[in-house]
């Protein structure tokens, strides 16, 4: 547990590089936060929370007339959307520009 | 390939059967003592209880239902929680998703020894001819597979495969992977096999529609489910490892179904109600293939030949589910307080449901225990210390 703050420190001093590994931060908010929200139908700060998964996103954005969630960390861009009752949510492949 | 399955009609169940089938809950509300789940209740739902220094988030409990004999003996939600609400599955997914291939190889006419190349060009090289549906679904496919979540998530292939690079087709993934044993000797549990049995499937299915309807008709509407929502990856496949969401007592439906090997009664309930004295059930529909439902708790060879760094595994498997069976080289179990006839879907974050066989009894948790492991053996040794009172 003592290491975990110089481990984070150096993921964050990292961030600036686009590797594929730190997708994991932003995708698996946004799926999850996506499913918490529109599936599971639990409120945003819960979901927050548990969709938070190693660090936490920068950013993020819900929008609740498409279903759509995006958000930004470790210099990636995350997205995903609700399909149906049935599908539920579903991670988009687009990666959007850090803003 | 396709074209192997194209003459295959999918067999729908006639009309008048499907109305017959009892879709209204099977399950009745008993009073039942408070004290008699004050423990089971404590444990579950009041962790700071028990949390020593070293806890700083423990467990969440969501959910609880235990029925005997289809009575609800006893039932709480917490955390916004409700009987309405669906909650994620996790990895509990894994039974549904063996349910469908039991189904859909039925309807084929194909067995469980069946190689998946048979099926699916995906295996089609070296030793990965060789792998079956079976071994598939024993987990014991040989291919290579490292299953880690947040612990370690570095050189995990399932956060890769849920969240990194490989969404759009994770079976795929699975596929590629080399292999690192003989088909059938090594049990290496891992989602990737179940999202490519889910691949396989799709490939059964000449149009998406038809695939992305087959749950619900085959199973979850025969079931009278109705909570149930079942996510895919980027190609329009389930997600058979991860993303199934219902609630605790459409859950329990499923359990029930696999308790009674397969079997449902055709409207018992609406009898009943017409008739108080109509004790005895006419007739059941088989929903799901009894031969299939016996093999799947059926103790899968490979994972006593199993050894993980030097040491006999404890876990024991059948075909997409759970068990607590001992070994014969080795008298250790799972969950050593508790009998060896017990039957697990078990899901990442504390999710399971749990099937007592011998006492005709089920236990849905549903959980959120992101930090702290809730002690299943612990607690389910409470709630079969009641069952069998």
């Amino acid at each position: 547990m003592k290491r975990a703050p110089l481990f984070i420190l150096s993921l964050i001093l990292l961030s600036g590089c686009k590797v594929p590994f730190f997708k994991v931060v932003s995708n698996s908010f946004v799926k999850e936060m996506c499913s918490c929200l529109f599936v599971v139908g639990q409120d945003e700060n819960y979901c927050k929370a548990y969709a938070r998964q190693i660090l936490p996103v920068s950013s993020y954005t819900i929008d609740q007339q498409t279903k759509k969630v995006l958000a930004d960390g470790l210099g990636h861009s995350g997205s995903a959307s609700y399909i149906s009752n049935e599908l539920g949510c579903r991670l988009e492949d687009i990666e959007f520009p850090k803003r | 390939m396709g074209s192997l399955f194209a003459q295959t009609k999918q067999q729908q169940p006639k009309n008048d059967e499907e109305n017959q089938i009892l879709k209204v809950s099977p399950f009745t509300e008993v009073s039942s003592s408070p004290s008699r789940w004050q423990d089971i209740e404590r444990l579950a739902f009041s962790p700071a209880d028990y949390s020593d220094q070293k806890v700083t988030r423990p467990w969440q409990t969501n959910a609880v239902l235990i029925i005997k004999d289809d009575q609800i003996l006893y039932e709480k939600y917490a955390h916004g929680f409700s009987k309405e609400t669906p909650h994620r599955l996790w990895s509990v997914t894994k039974s549904l998703a063996a349910a469908l291939m039991g189904l859909r190889l039925k309807e084929l006419g194909l067995d469980l020894d069946t190689p998946a190349l048979k099926i699916s060009p995906l295996l089609s090289t070296g030793l990965k001819k060789k792998i079956t549906l079976r071994h598939l679904l024993q987990m014991s496919s040989g291919l290579q597979w490292n299953e880690f979540y947040e612990g370690n998530p570095f050189s995990s292939h399932v956060v890769d495969m849920l969240y990194i690079e490989n969404y759009q087709d994770m079976g795929a993934l699975t596929a590629s992977r080399p292999m690192a044993h003989h088909p059938g000797q090594y049990f290496n549990y891992s989602s990737g096999e179940t999202n490519l049995l889910m691949k396989i499937l799709r490939e059964t299915f000449e149009k998406q529609e038809d695939y992305d309807a087959y749950p619900w008709k085959k199973l979850f509407e025969p079931l009278g489910i109705d909570s149930a929502t079942w996510e895919q990856d980027g190609s329009g496949v389930f997600v058979g490892s991860s993303y199934g969401f219902m609630n605790a007592r459409d859950l329990a439906r499923f359990g029930r179904l696999m308790l009674k090997n397969g079997l449902w009664e055709k409207k018992l309930k609406a009898e009943k109600e017409e008739n108080p004295n109509a004790n005895q059930v006419e007739s059941f529909l088989e929903i799901l293939p009894q031969e299939f439902v016996r093999q799947s708790f059926q103790l899968a060879p490979s994972t006593c030949q199993t050894h993980k760094k030097g040491r006999p595994n404890r876990q024991t498997y059948g075909l997409h589910w759970w068990l607590n069976r001992e070994c014969p080289n080795k008298k250790v179990r799972l969950y050593p307080d508790l009998p060896q006839s017990l039957r697990m879907a078990l899901g990442h974050h504390g999710q399971m449901l749990v099937l007592f066989p011998k006492e005709n009894a089920l236990v849905v948790r549903f959980g959120a225990d992101k930090k702290a492991r809730f002690n299943a053996n612990a607690w389910l040794k409470l709630v079969y210390q009641e069952l069998i009172k």
